[in-house]
């Protein structure tokens, strides 16, 4: 993301009640923590009812199948991921201030419910999208990207319709460790979109070559030749069962990165090694 | 391809194989040259769309065809010399009737092959249209530009995985079919490629002189800490006829001189654990900064008069080796004092092993080794 989400905490709270048979406190509709006494079925929390039909009904739409989209809403109108991730980013701030929103205020419940819904189109659009070279890599991080923001929203819905705090504090620190490696993933994709960028910033093959050889370099976090032939060697060991020859360890790494840019990063790391074995 | 040894090797020793897995690397980058010089140039829809068309034929044709008559060699009966005369779109054909080479040909597109081959497409818009002798059928197949090159890059991952492969597969059998010293494709000079090879660690200016076997370099920028790196870095990608190399560096210290031969560090790269320790002290003795040895005489002494005792201590025979390896070396630095101390000191441990040690001589040439071992000399971090 491009920042990040300034709130990562939701607001809850649960009616209280003395215990009938040990007058400790206790979470109303559960059973009394200290002496085990069975709450009184007729004893409810309006608040956390309303909370958990909410949860429930976005969580409908989160999990809605591909193609079933009820409403015909163009927000997304074509999004592909080397646009950037303005839209991911942007979904990601609002997402908790509507939960939240609609915690404080059931008027406030379609706003959230929407918010769901732009998420559920982007991950069908990026799904039903024609995954092409060269921005193979690219769709294949706002795929994983848009899962954690599935995770983040599902994990802190749960907290919400949770019938103990503890539950919810449970879900909800789910939810921030999605957040995070939501975080990672993005800034993946960024540098991704970043660096090619800087590999094709000319149009001439001399300086295409340099700046992938400087990228290699760069991932590899090393200017040093023989570290980098040494790392290439190594995996081309791993890939293909057999010593590298000679300045071939370097040629891996260099053309590793490149499939990691504008191809298939999966199939080419996985090729070599077929027909080794066939 | 490895599960069939007998006919892995016959491929790889096929004088053919070698010579053309060179050629499609060539063909490979010259296809994808020409490409992007076209599609930087293409102003409209219609020429990128010939270009691509024009590089999917050529990956086909070029590399792409070599690598599957050397699969279908391996997987099948006959030999690559008697199917690399076949077309590529046969053995296509047949590379993807075995279910275990067909998801390796992803790319390979013998349609988008034929409509190059024979000029039979027609362009509308962005789009590909083949045409089956001009005419357009009503099944006729329509290429949407971006999926167009989303194949061809398809075609690249495909012939750069089963190049490795292949380099792989040779390597499994100590044939080496691809060279990775060979920068001819890169339509670079020579000086060029060696230029950017330095010019990656940092160094600036880099300019690159050839004469005969001989590479220098100049360039402004640091000698690291470990001063000879500079030189263990490049002799791995020096083709094997440089011998020696002369590095003239402007630093912000002034101008330092690293000079030395190739050759004891490419057994420096060839060799591990203390094989490469040894070559290593080599190199540091017959390389020289700022015109002296980067070891000097009694640095080399007490590092291999070191050795030498450590070596012995550990009884025959298994000191033998390398106390002749540690001879070996200071024949090679034409040190005779120090090679004929380590003669007699193996003889010392062979006579020793069978009981026949006079006690002086044995003595002696421990004492003289001890000497050197202790000296009051530091040893530079040179790498």
């Amino acid at each position: 993301m491009t920042s990040q989400p300034r709130v990562t905490r939701i607001r809850l709270s649960w009616k209280q009640i003395d215990c009938r048979r040990c007058h400790e406190a206790r979470v109303v509709g559960i059973p009394c923590p200290t002496c085990n006494a069975r709450p009184d079925p007729r004893e409810v929390d309006p608040n956390l009812q309303r909370r958990q039909r909410l949860a429930r009904d976005a969580l409908t739409i989160l999990d809605r199948p591909p193609g079933t989209q009820t409403t015909s809403r163009p927000v997304l109108d074509q999004w592909s991921p080397e646009q950037g991730l303005g839209p991911l980013a942007e979904w990601l701030e609002q997402f908790l201030p509507a939960l939240n929103a609609a915690i404080d205020d059931a008027s406030a419940a379609p706003r959230l419910f929407e918010r769901v819904a732009t998420l559920v189109d982007l991950r069908d659009e990026v799904r039903a999208s024609q995954w092409l070279r060269p921005h193979m890599p690219l769709w294949r991080t706002a795929d994983t990207l848009i899962g954690r923001l599935t995770d983040v929203a599902r994990h802190y819905l749960l907290a919400c319709a949770a019938p103990t705090p503890l539950q919810a504090q449970t879900a909800e620190k789910a939810g921030q460790r999605a957040l995070d490696a939501g975080a990672d993933d993005s800034s993946d994709l960024a540098e991704r979109i970043d660096r090619w960028e800087r590999i094709t910033a000319s149009d001439h093959v001399g300086d295409i070559i340099a700046a992938l050889a400087v990228e290699t370099y760069g991932l590899a976090g090393t200017s040093d030749l023989l570290v980098l032939e040494e790392a290439g060697a190594q995996d081309f060991e791993q890939l293909l069962g057999s010593t590298s020859p000679s300045g071939m360890g370097f040629l891996l790494l260099f053309m590793s990165l490149q499939a990691e840019v504008i191809l298939d990063q999966q199939r080419f790391a996985s090729s070599p090694a077929t027909p080794m074995h066939c | 391809m490895t599960q069939r040894p007998g006919r892995l090797q016959q491929l790889v020793q096929d004088d053919a194989l070698v010579e053309d897995m060179q050629d499609a690397a060539r063909r490979g980058y010259d296809a994808a040259v020409t490409a992007q010089a076209v599609l930087a140039a293409a102003v409209n829809d219609r020429q990128a769309i010939r270009a691509l068309l024009a590089l999917a034929h050529e990956l086909l044709e070029g590399p792409g065809k070599r690598q599957v008559a050397a699969l279908l060699a391996v997987a099948g009966r006959r030999t690559y010399q008697h199917l690399r005369r076949d077309d590529a779109g046969a053995l296509l054909q047949q590379a993807s009737q075995q279910p275990g080479l067909a998801p390796l040909l992803d790319g390979l597109d013998v349609a988008l092959r034929d409509a190059k081959a024979h000029e039979d497409y027609l362009i509308e818009g962005d789009e590909l249209i083949l045409t089956d002798h001009g005419i357009r059928r009503l099944n006729t197949q329509t290429i949407q530009g971006l999926v167009l090159v989303d194949r061809v890059l398809t075609a690249v991952e495909t012939i750069q995985a089963l190049f490795f492969a292949l380099a792989a597969a040779a390597a499994k059998v100590d044939v080496m079919v691809v060279d990775a010293l060979d920068y001819s494709h890169f339509d670079m000079a020579d000086e060029d490629v060696f230029a950017m090879l330095l010019g990656l660690q940092s160094w600036t200016d880099v300019t690159v002189e050839i004469d005969e076997g001989t590479l220098r370099a100049v360039a402004s920028g640091e000698l690291p800490a470990q001063s000879l790196r500079p030189a263990a870095i490049l002799v791995p990608h020096l083709p094997e006829h440089f011998t020696q190399l002369e590095f003239t560096l402007h630093t912000s210290s002034g101008l330092r001189l690293l000079a030395g031969p190739t050759e004891p560090w490419r057994r420096y790269n060839a060799s591990t654990d203390w094989e490469k320790q040894l070559y290593f002290v080599e190199c540091c003795r017959r390389w020289h900064l700022d015109g002296r040895p980067a070891f000097d005489q009694d640095q080399l002494r007490l590092w291999a008069a070191r050795q030498a005792l450590e070596h012995a201590a550990a009884g025959y025979p298994a000191c033998i080796k390398p106390l002749r390896q540690l001879h070996g070396l200071a024949q090679r630095l034409q040190d005779d004092d120090l090679a004929s101390g380590l003669r007699e000191l193996i003889s010392y441990a062979r006579n020793a092993s069978v009981g026949l040690v006079p006690e002086d001589v044995g003595s002696d040439v421990v004492s003289r080794l001890q000497r050197w071992a202790l000296a009051n000399v530091s040893v530079p971090v040179v790498l």
